[in-house]
C-alpha cells in the first residue's frame, strides 16, 4: 500500500480487497485501509468461503463479511467456484468435480449464502492444474451453477486462458457459453508457464498479448465490463501497473467509449 | 455418481495434500492426475502457509533451524486442523498446535511455545481491532485519578527470558520473565521488560477502574506488603514511568466524581 499512498488520486475506478486480510483488523493498517474506502469504490473479493467444501459452510464468516461490507459501504462480494480444505482450511483454491451432484450442492450453499448477505454472491471461474472427477466441461459446471443458484459472475479471462492449456479446452468456447447478463466484472492477470501445456496463475507477471487478445474478444462477445487488473507478487513500479491499466482503457475505447478499470495491487496487505 | 463420491474426490485430493504426498491418490476415485500436477498442489498450499508461519515466527525459524523448522511446519499442516478463515490467524491455529498435537523432540528448545506465544503477541497487538482511548486527561495525577492504557496493551509472563532468545542466544536458562507489549499513541508496537510484581499493577489497571495510588495499594495488599509511603511512591513513581514511555496516555479526569 505504501507505494500507492505516494499518489494523490489513483487512475482507477475500483479496487478489490480480500475480506480474509481485513475483517478484524484494528490499527495502523486499518486507518489504512479506511482511508481508501472513503475515496474509492470497493469490492471484495473473497478466499476462504470454500463454497465447494465438502465440510459445512462457516456461517458466521458469512456474517461477518457482511458486516464488513456494510461497516466499509463495499459495492459487491466476489468468491471462487472452489473449495479450500474439508474439516480444516487448507488456504488455497481447489477445483470442485464437475459432476451433477456437485452443481446441485455448490447452488444450494451459495443460496444460503445469498440469503445471509441480502444480495447476489460473484462466483469467479478459477484456474486449475488437475481436473479429478470430471464428468461435464468446466464452461457447463459454471453455467450450470449459475443458473441453479442465480447467482452473478466474475469472469477470469486469464484463468479461462490457464485451464485451456493446462486441460486442452478451447477458451474462447468457454467465454462463449457465459450468460452476458450474468458478468457482472471481469479479472485479467498474468501467469507463469511451468512447462507448455501447464501454466501456473500466480499473478506475479505483466499480462501476457494472448491474454489481452482474449480480453479483447471477450468485450467484442459480451461488450465492454468493468475489468480488474490482478497482482499479487513481485510487484513492479506502480507506473507500469498503470500502463497495463491503460491498455485495458485502450480495449475498451476502441470497442465503445465507456467502461471501468481498475488494480487490486492493495490486495495482499 | 453419488452425492458422496464427488465429496470422496474432495478427500482425497486435501488428504493427499496435508500429507505432502505421503498419502497417495486413490485413482479408482480420482481418476487419473499426472504426478507433476498433484505436486504443483501440494507445493502450493503448503509454501503459501509456510509465509505465514515463517513471517510471523522468525525467531522459532531460526532457533530450531531450517530444517526442523520445515518439519515442524509440515507436521502442523498434516495435524492441525485449521479453522479459521483469517490469515493472519493462522498463527494462533499454530499456537494451537503447538498446545495440543506438537510433540517435543530431542534438540528442540524448551521455551518453544513460550517464544511462539511472544512472536505472536507483536502481530496480535499490532493488529488487534481497537482504537487507542480518547477519553483521557495527559496531564491528570495519576495518583488521584483512573490512568488510561494504551490500545491493545498485553502483559504476559514466560518462565524463560524468550525477549533475549535469538539463533546466537538459544541455550537460555529458566528465569521469571514479565513483558507488556502494547501500542503506543502512533500505533507502533512497543515492548518492556518488567519483573512479575509489577505486570501484577497492569493486571490491577486492566481489571479494574481504580486510581493509581488505589492500584498501587492494592497490589501492595495482594503481594501481603506493608503500606508504607516508601512502597506507595515505588508504586507511583512506575506509573509515571510507563507514562513517559507511552504505556499510559494518561488518566481519566471525571473518575473522582462518578462516584
Amino acid at each position: 500500500m505504501a507505494p500507492l499512498s505516494e499518489h494523490e488520486h489513483l487512475p482507477v475506478d475500483f479496487m478489490e480487497i480480500a475480506p480474509e486480510n481485513w475483517i478484524g483488523l484494528g490499527g495502523r493498517l486499518a486507518h489504512s485501509l479506511r482511508s481508501y474506502t472513503e475515496r474509492y469504490d470497493f469490492l471484495c473479493h473473497g478466499l476462504s468461503l470454500s463454497i465447494g467444501s465438502p465440510a459445512p459452510l462457516d456461517l458466521n464468516f458469512v456474517r461477518q463479511v457482511k458486516r464488513f461490507l456494510d461497516e466499509h459501504g463495499i459495492l459487491a462480494y466476489s468468491e471462487h467456484l472452489s473449495y479450500c480444505g474439508d474439516e480444516g482450511h487448507l488456504y488455497d483454491l481447489l477445483p470442485i468435480p464437475f459432476t451433477d451432484d456437485a452443481v446441485n450442492y455448490v447452488a444450494d450453499r451459495i443460496s444460503q449464502v445469498q440469503d445471509i448477505l441480502g444480495q447476489r454472491l460473484i462466483i469467479e471461474n478459477v484456474s486449475a492444474y488437475a481436473e479429478p472427477g470430471k464428468a461435464m466441461e468446466e464452461a457447463e459446471f459454471v453455467a450450470a451453477v449459475l443458473q441453479k443458484a442465480d447467482c452473478d459472475l466474475l469472469l477470469d479471462v486469464n484463468n479461462v486462458y490457464v485451464n485451456s492449456i493446462n486441460h486442452g479446452s478451447d477458451a474462447l468456447a468457454f467465454i462463449k457459453a457465459m450468460p452476458t447478463e450474468r458478468i457482472r466484472y471481469l479479472h485479467v492477470a498474468g501467469h507463469f508457464d511451468e512447462a507448455p501445456d501447464l501454466l501456473i496463475d500466480t499473478h506475479g507477471d505483466a499480462v501476457k498479448d494472448i491474454v489481452w487478445d482474449l480480453l479483447k474478444q471477450t468485450y467484442e462477445i459480451h461488450g465492454v465490463l468493468p475489468t480488474l487488473l490482478e497482482r499479487d507478487f513481485n510487484f513492479p513500479a506502480v507506473e507500469d501497473l498503470f500502463a497495463e491499466l491503460s491498455q485495458i482503457r485502450s480495449l475498451q475505447s476502441d470497442i465503445e467509449n465507456h467502461g471501468k478499470a481498475s488494480t487490486n495491487v492493495l490486495r495482499i496487505l | 455418481m453419488s452425492s458422496a463420491s464427488f465429496k470422496n474426490i474432495q478427500y482425497q485430493l486435501t488428504q493427499h495434500i496435508r500429507s505432502r504426498g505421503e498419502q497417495p491418490v486413490d485413482v479408482q476415485i480420482t481418476g487419473d492426475i499426472e504426478p507433476r500436477r498433484l505436486k504443483i498442489y501440494r507445493d502450493l498450499f503448503f509454501n503459501n502457509v509456510c509465509g505465514f508461519l515463517d513471517s510471523t515466527f522468525p525467531v522459532c525459524a531460526e532457533i530450531l533451524g531450517e530444517q526442523r523448522w520445515r518439519e515442524l511446519s509440515e507436521e502442523f499442516f498434516l495435524k492441525h486442523e485449521c479453522h479459521t478463515p483469517y490469515f493472519l490467524k493462522i498463527s494462533e491455529e499454530f499456537l494451537l498446535f503447538l498446545a495440543q498435537e506438537y510433540s517435543p523432540k530431542a534438540g528442540d528448545v524448551p521455551y518453544l511455545k513460550e517464544l511462539a506465544h511472544y512472536e505472536w503477541l507483536e502481530l496480535a497487538v499490532d493488529v488487534a481491532e481497537v482504537e487507542q482511548p480518547r477519553d483521557f486527561d495527559p496531564n491528570a495525577d495519576l495518583s488521584s485519578h483512573v490512568p488510561v492504557l494504551a490500545a491493545a496493551t498485553e502483559g504476559a509472563f514466560y518462565q524463560y527470558p524468550v525477549h533475549n532468545a535469538s539463533a546466537a542466544n538459544s541455550a537460555l536458562l529458566p528465569e521469571a520473565t514479565a513483558l507488556i507489549v502494547y501500542r503506543d499513541r502512533h500505533d507502533t508496537v512497543r515492548f518492556l521488560h518488567t519483573n512479575p510484581f509489577t505486570l501484577g499493577l497492569l493486571v490491577i489497571l486492566q481489571g479494574e477502574e481504580l486510581t493509581g495510588k488505589d492500584a498501587v495499594v492494592a497490589l501492595l495488599n495482594q503481594a501481603g506488603m506493608g503500606l508504607s509511603d516508601t512502597a506507595l511512591q515505588g508504586g507511583l513513581q512506575i506509573l509515571e514511568q510507563w507514562q513517559e514511555q507511552g504505556l499510559l496516555l494518561g488518566a481519566r479526569i471525571d473518575s473522582n466524581s462518578d462516584t
